[in-house]
């Protein structure tokens, strides 16, 4: 079954007026993401049921059908009580169709329906959306949730998770509401206080506690009524979320068949029962419905039932069997001889010569073994001398040029919308997998995904042997108990990264040209302005997120990303406050000059000892040329749940460390960093982290405090790390909620490094909403800084310390709406750190029900600031 | 005299000339300004010599010249008679002079490079090269050499050496611009375009570049190298497959007026491609497989008939081996039908009484039925039971009736597997 995607409108890059020079911009994008699919209809003329689901708006009112009655349709309904038909062709039995009630309606007869399975491709779907797809809810709305999947096999219960947007996924959620069935809906009323933003994901469980859970979706109170998509009953979606998978974390391991059912032209007002659900149907009268089943006999019923009149029941018997195979192959082989006039053999010497023979052996294999186990294989030797068939077995291959080809680019050529996907991607001569849930063992084209400690982390697209074990068994938490992952590869090509400053653009050149497809791994970093600690990481997705060019090397990002964080304290330090924003691309690329040679090799294992304590260990060894990197890390995960919890991490890594770029202008201009590190001389990086959710400890009062360490001797490098220095940073933050109407935040910093830098920056800031609309935030700061000169700070080496106050006061007339003015100035001041006094006025607002813009301009001693933004 | 044209000018300098022997009275001294080209007089006038009289001149000159080679260094004699003062017959001598490289003298580096990394062909390449001189002494009389790869063309007018426009001589695959001179530990760039013909072969397009000595035709720097890897020129190189699974409702295995495409229907080709048909049962492999230049290659496409509808049989070859050429679109349908649809429709009657046990003349049909499918092609059984209310007894009847069906089906053996599919319309 396929979906199309949401159709979500985009104006990327589009620059506001107010923009004056400073670095935010605005996206308008429509319908942030809420998985839509609009119902499905048959093709009228086609002799089957399509399973592409269509855009809505058409629509077309079944007739009912002709009577297909053979002549005299009121006379005696037939004394055998059967019929017998081959292709129409009377049998045996009465004359035409037995009906002895005639009461069915003639058009239920026409209702057709088709079941196919397939037991090799199984691609497991869940997803939940609002029922009418919006994303602004006024307070006391009704909202409607819709949550579809396709394996209620293997799920024993399921519950919506309603999260404070501010606090994220990982805090407790404000909400859990149970799902009694898949394909039931969820009623939720939004509250009339409380947060402003929320996420809500589904998440289901097996019977073994384990769990999927989607991709978060925003939700927002507003307090007008917006226009939105047209929503009058014709258009109405009609299940919404239905037949796309929004999966973010997988650990249900779903194994068996699929098997869909379609159906059409049923007639209006009847109701569709399929696989023991409700099925919703569209305004054409076609449905299509999708399951995951495990092997054995299964008889898939349809019912088909009116309100008052008749009903028809299908039975289909299907067998998902335990084995099944599917395989095409191809055997070439060619003799030949060229023959030609005795000048014409004198002129081309070699190409008239004697017999010559050429082979290829190619086939692909998927196969079913047991009913869990899937095997997919392939292997193509290419046309070769028959000499050559097998030699260089895992050198490239000549599909090499054909991965070159952009497949979008043709399309005009071929004109339709059929879609392929590669199922078995090697730059070799074959490719192999054995899967069994989420494990596999394969030879092939793969991405590493090692995380879980943060020094060697490790994300790359490699051409070579990769497996991952993920046990059965899981932690309370619902997470696998023991995991594996080990590559192994000669990659023939060179990471690469580059690290850009957001310009307030949306187009980013990357350092190199002619990437490797597919192996880009994108992410926005928000980093401190001054230390480059980051803060916080967010990956991008392609396709939703980025486009991206592979040949030129152009990044294109779906939302601009500024330059600075949106603020998040009262005190700002620079014209908008705020961090840096950075975009950093990770990436293969194949160097025009010299030929790679080496060895990438890496893994990481990690095991819950107890539902509370994970011990985790990561390496990787990379050989080029004569250089070898080397980076081993073990963490420490102690929790007492979710939200509190203490990691420490120790790395060492061994080696000149990795080619990095920087750019301050989107990559017009790009800087090579060299690598760091040393060959043969070791560095060491220890990192320790600690959170500490209130509400886990029994106390009412909401709030964390944190608390971290990092520090990395000079030469430590690694995917993400150049340490040209010696640095450490410590610091500890605080966030509670004294009573609902106050708020304290705390916050230290320490940053130092061997190169006689230091940043040591404390503050405070306590708000209180002083009326319902009204919110009064008052701040102080402390800075010690000895760091060269930033646009922060001024020119220079600066040297000096200096106090900061500040007072915001916002104004909320509704929920739509927010105007703040802020006012912040130097108290006292040491050294030659120059004066940070400004006053401001801010607004934000939402503009439709999708799209909020906000603008702030402020005057200080820094010179003025302005900016605009828009937000989903 | 040293002559302008064998040193080059100002790659010389006069050190010292001395009059080492002279006859006495002969007064004429060195001329300090003597350069050898705009001033070439050795010795001043106003010294005389009398027969057998010799003079012997000491001269001291520094060469820069980098070109080793022979030289030839001509000393000119001029007079005037003092009788009448006309000039004396001049005399001249010849003294041939080896210069060899200096031993210390390093490599020039060429580097060479392009800003395209890939290229088609009809595509322009712009090149650059870079000929850098590490010592401190100028190299003069350096040759520029590009060897371009196989079926690739220099576009002229295109070539220019440190921005100013110089066109290289051609000789088949070389492009030489002659007699560079590359000053002493500097940097001379070259840059060029060139495009890429039809005739351009191979994976990759190497293009290397070095700095030749004219004489000997030696290089006198390392080979640079600039690779273009070849992106596929579909027009020229792919061969492309179009087609389009259909229902084949005559069973002609061609598609004809009147027979649509089968959506969602999935095509395997051999190196695992799962290709989905579009809703008028298109599809495209685009560049399928490069074939071979003369005589093409073989490829192959299999149907998953699993995918087909329910009771639906490929009419047409499966899998399906074709001829691609380069360059062309090749067409690969694929035809399936339905086959035979046998309807058995059934209501109370058909019963003996209240009973489950079909009637004789439902046995009879059914045997009959079965005869006469042993004989056709593979067919989809559809029984439909038109109830009343009980549906439960509905499903027990169409239970009966389908092992029955099955039962017989076996008993006349069967060649493959009936599917059965089953319907209970049900009244209110």
């Amino acid at each position: 079954m396929k979906s199309i995607r949401s159709s979500t409108m985009f104006m990327t890059g589009s620059t506001i007026g107010c923009l004056l020079g400073t670095t935010a911009l605005v996206t308008l994008s429509l319908l942030g993401g809420a998985g839509l699919v609009l119902p499905v209809r048959a093709e009228p003329g086609s002799s089957t049921p399509t399973a592409v689901a269509h855009r809505a708006g058409e629509s077309s009112q079944i007739r009912p059908g002709e009577n297909t009655e053979k002549g005299g349709a009121a006379e005696d309904p037939g004394t055998m009580g059967f019929s017998i038909s081959v292709d129409g062709e009377r049998v045996a039995g009465d004359q035409r169709p037995v009906d002895d009630t005639r009461r069915t309606d003639i058009a239920l007869n026409k209702v057709d329906i088709q079941v196919k399975f397939d037991g090799l491709d199984v691609k497991p779907i869940l997803n939940v959306a609002t029922k009418d797809l919006r994303h602004s809810y006024q307070s006391g709305d009704d909202i409607t949730f819709n949550a579809t999947t396709n394996y209620p096999a293997w799920i024993k219960r399921a519950e919506l998770r309603i999260h404070d947007a501010e606090t994220g996924l990982n805090a407790r959620p404000l909400e859990v509401l149970p799902v009694n069935g898949i394909g039931e809906t969820v009623h939720w009323k939004m509250p009339a206080t409380g947060p402003a933003k929320y996420l809500y994901v589904l998440r289901v469980y097996d019977a073994q506690g384990r769990y999927d859970e989607t991709v978060p979706l925003a939700l927002r109170r507003t307090d007008r009524d917006f226009k939105t998509h047209a929503t009058e009953p014709r258009h109405e979606p009609v299940s919404a979320g239905r037949g796309e998978d929004r999966t973010a974390v997988r650990n249900i391991q779903v194994y068996g068949g699929a098997v869909t059912v379609f159906g059409r032209d049923v007639p209006d007002g009847f109701a569709v029962r399929a696989i023991g659900e409700t099925i919703p149907v569209d305004n054409n009268g076609a449905f299509v419905v999708q399951r995951i089943l495990p092997p054995g006999e299964h008889t898939i019923a349809i019912d088909v039932k009116g309100k008052r009149d008749g009903s028809v029941n299908f039975e289909r018997d299907v067998i998902i069997p335990e084995n099944e195979w599917f395989y095409v192959g191809l055997a070439d082989l060619t003799v030949g001889r060229r023959f030609g006039s005795r000048d014409l053999v004198e002129a081309a010497p070699g190409e008239y010569d004697s017999v010559y023979s050429k082979g290829r052996l190619a086939f692909y294999l998927k196969g079913k073994i047991q009913g869990r186990y899937l095997l997919t294989a392939s292997a193509d030797t290419g046309e070769d001398k028959v000499q050559n068939l097998f030699r260089d077995y895992n050198g490239k291959g000549p599909q090499e040029l054909l991965n070159r080809i952009d497949p979008d680019r043709y399309y005009p050529v071929y004109g339709d919308s059929s879609t392929a996907i590669e199922d078995a991607p090697t730059d070799g001569k074959f490719y192999v997998r054995l899967e069994r849930g989420n494990s596999h063992v394969m030879w092939g084209r793969y991405k590493t995904t090692i995380h879980g400690g943060e020094f060697a982390r490790n994300q790359r697209k490699l051409y070579g042997g990769h497996s991952r074990y993920s046990s059965e068994a899981t932690t309370a938490y619902g997470e696998a108990r023991y995991e594996a992952e080990a590559y192994a590869a000669r990659p023939g090509t060179l990471p690469q990264r580059d690290v850009m400053l957001g310009t307030g653009g949306s187009v980013y050149f990357l350092s190199r040209q002619d990437l490797n497809r597919g192996s880009e791994t994108l992410s926005i970093e928000v980093r401190d302005p001054a230390s480059d600690f980051v803060i916080t990481r967010h990956q991008l997705r392609y396709g939703e997120d980025y486009e991206i060019n592979y040949v030129q090397g152009v990044v294109i990002l779906k939302k601009p990303l500024g330059s600075v964080a949106p603020r998040e304290d009262i005190i700002s330090d620079g014209t908008h406050g705020g961090n840096a924003q950075y975009l950093v691309v990770n990436y293969e690329y194949s160097p025009a000059l010299e030929k790679v040679r080496g060895y990438s090799t890496g893994g990481r294992a990690q095991a819950w000892v107890t539902d509370h304590v994970r011990l985790g260990l990561a390496g990787l060894s990379e050989e080029t040329g004569g250089d070898k990197q080397k980076v081993i890390a073990g963490d420490v995960h102690v929790r007492l749940s979710k939200n509190s919890f203490v990691e420490a991490e120790k790395a060492e890594s061994d080696g000149p460390g990795f080619r990095s770029s920087r750019s301050i202008n989107g990559g017009l201009t790009i800087n090579d960093t060299g690598t760091t590190g040393t060959i043969n001389r070791q560095a060491a990086a220890e990192r320790v982290k600690a959170q500490i959710d209130l509400s886990d400890f029994g106390l009412a009062k909401k709030g964390a405090i944190g608390a971290y360490y990092e520090h990395r001797e000079a030469g430590f490098s690694s995917f993400g790390y150049d340490t040209d220095k010696e640095q450490r940073t410590y610091g500890a933050l605080a966030d509670l909620a004294l009573r609902d109407d106050l708020r304290l935040k705390l916050k230290y910093k320490d940053y130092w490094t061997s190169a006689g830098q230091t940043d040591r920056q404390g503050g405070g800031e306590i708000e209180y909403d002083w009326r319902p609309q009204w919110t009064v935030g008052f701040g102080v700061k402390h800075r010690d800084v000895v760091l060269p000169g930033t646009v922060v700070y001024g020119p220079g080496l600066i040297d000096g310390a200096r106090t900061d106050t500040g007072v915001k006061v916002t104004y909320k007339p509704d929920k739509d709406h927010a105007y703040y003015v802020f006012g912040q100035g130097t108290v006292s001041r040491s050294g030659n750190i120059s004066r940070n006094d400004r006053v401001g006025v801010g607004t934000e607002f939402r503009v439709t029900e999708k799209v909020g813009l906000g603008g702030e301009v402020s005057y200080g001693s820094l010179g003025w600031g302005r900016s605009c933004f828009g937000q989903l | 005299m040293i002559s302008d044209a064998v040193f080059g000018a100002g790659n010389h300098k006069v050190v010292s000339v001395s009059l080492v022997s002279a006859p006495s009275g002969f007064t004429a001294v060195h001329n300090a300004s003597f350069n050898g080209s705009t001033d070439q007089r050795l010795l001043t006038l106003g010294g005389s010599l009398l027969p057998t009289e010799e003079v012997i001149v000491d001269f001291v000159v520094d060469i820069k010249v980098a070109t080793t080679g022979q030289f030839a260094n001509t000393v000119v004699a001029t007079g005037a008679s003092p009788l009448d003062g006309s000039p004396i017959p001049q005399a001249t001598a010849t003294a041939d002079i080896n210069l060899d490289a200096p031993g210390d003298l390093k490599k020039l580096i060429v580097e060479k490079s392009t800003s395209r990394p890939t290229a088609r062909i009809g595509d322009v390449i712009p090149y650059k090269i870079t000929v850098k001189n590490v010592d401190n002494l100028d190299r003069i009389d350096v040759d520029i050499v590009d060897f371009i790869p196989p079926g690739f063309t220099y576009r002229p007018q295109s070539a220019s050496i440190d921005g100013v426009s110089v066109e290289p001589v051609l000789s088949g695959r070389r492009l030489v611009w002659t007699n560079r001179t590359i000053p002493a530990s500097s940097t001379v760039t070259v840059r060029f375009t060139l495009g890429v013909g039809a005739a351009a072969a191979g994976n990759e397009f190497v293009n290397l570049g070095w700095a030749e000595d004219p004489l000997t035709r030696g290089r006198i720097s390392n080979v640079g190298k600039a690779v273009v890897k070849r992106e596929v020129e579909h027009v020229f190189d792919c061969g492309e497959i179009v087609g389009k699974v259909f229902d084949d409702k005559n069973r002609n295995g061609y598609q004809d007026d009147g027979e649509p495409g089968l959506p969602g229907v999935r095509v395997v080709t051999a190196r695992g491609r799962l290709i989905t048909t579009d809703k008028y049962g298109r599809y495209n492999v685009p560049c399928a497989d490069i074939p071979d230049q003369r005589i093409g290659s073989n490829f192959v496409v299999k149907l998953d008939t699993r995918t087909l509808p329910t009771g639906y049989r490929v009419t047409t070859e499966n899998p399906r081996v074709v001829r691609l050429t380069r360059g062309k679109l090749t067409k690969l349908n694929f035809g399936a039908s339905i086959s035979s649809v046998i309807r058995i429709d059934l209501n109370a009657k058909a019963f003996v009484g209240s009973s489950d046990k079909p009637s004789g003349t439902l046995v009879q049909g059914i045997d009959q039925l079965v005869r006469k499918l042993a004989g056709r092609p593979p067919s989809v059984l559809r029984l439909s039971y038109h109830a009343g209310r009980d549906r439960e007894q509905a499903r027990k009847r169409l239970q009966v009736v389908s092992r029955l069906v099955s039962d017989r089906w076996r008993e006349v053996g069967g060649r493959y597997r009936l599917d059965i599919e089953t319907t209970i319309v049900a009244g209110q």
